[in-house]
């Protein structure tokens, strides 16, 4: 059952995400160009989700338990601490140097070239990590 | 369809999605999160995550041939500068 639906919801992720253009690493180098010829429109991606997912949230953590699991697996930090700034600003600068971000570039793995290299490099910064935490 | 539009619609999408996974199973829906999860897998609690990914590659999958034009039509950068440079050096030597 929990395969079915995190399909699905995966299928619906990324759905939006094509839908909205992030998958065309030309609109984000044109949106990451704030000081050139600034493109917008990914602001408004992040617009809708923030409204729908904000209003859902709420609604969804009201009640005691998730549908298909025990508790909710949400993250109870709220410090901003080293880690967590030098990872936003290494993601940013992968972002802007690849064209796209880990959601955008597994929605564009199948059309190969750069998306394809970019998954199994960040796969592998993925490893080296985990082996780090170790 | 207003690219702005499309954005803000796509943008819902994903909004949907994360509510559904959060409302099903509990989970934030970070892509690098659950990708991380798998790198390496967990037994146990690889399922859902590989089963996630795939939906994300389906999607993909699928719009390559239903909507070619949400992908960029050229290779961007790396590919297209690494062409641009071996053209040349080849240039040179001919």
């Amino acid at each position: 059952m929990k395969r079915v639906t995190a399909f699905f919801a995966g299928l619906l992720f990324g759905a939006g995400l094509l839908l909205g253009g992030m998958t065309q690493p030309s609109k984000v180098n044109g949106f990451l160009d704030v000081m050139g010829t600034w493109n917008p429109s990914l602001m408004f991606v992040m617009v809708g989700g923030i409204a729908t997912h904000g209003a859902l949230f709420r609604w969804v953590t009201r009640r005691p338990s998730p549908l298909l699991e025990p508790r909710f697996m949400i993250p109870t930090r709220k410090d901003i601490d080293a880690p967590l700034i030098v990872g936003a600003a290494l993601f940013g600068v992968g972002w802007g140097l690849g064209g796209f971000c880990p959601g955008p570039g597994l929605v564009s793995v199948t059309q190969g070239g750069n998306a394809l290299t970019f998954v199994g490099a960040m796969m592998l910064g993925m490893r080296l990590h985990s082996l780090r935490a170790r | 369809m207003h690219p702005f539009t499309a954005a803000l619609l796509g943008g819902a999408l994903v909004g949907l999605s994360a509510s559904l996974l959060l409302l099903l199973q509990g989970r934030i829906a970070g892509i690098s999160g659950i990708l991380g999860g798998l790198v390496p897998p967990t037994a146990g609690d690889a399922d859902w995550r590989v089963a996630f990914v795939a939906g994300l590659v389906a999607a993909g999958a699928m719009a390559t041939v239903a909507a070619p034009e949400a992908f960029d039509a050229a290779p961007l950068r790396t590919v297209g500068v690494t062409v641009f440079v071996v053209e040349h050096l080849l240039g040179g030597l001919r």
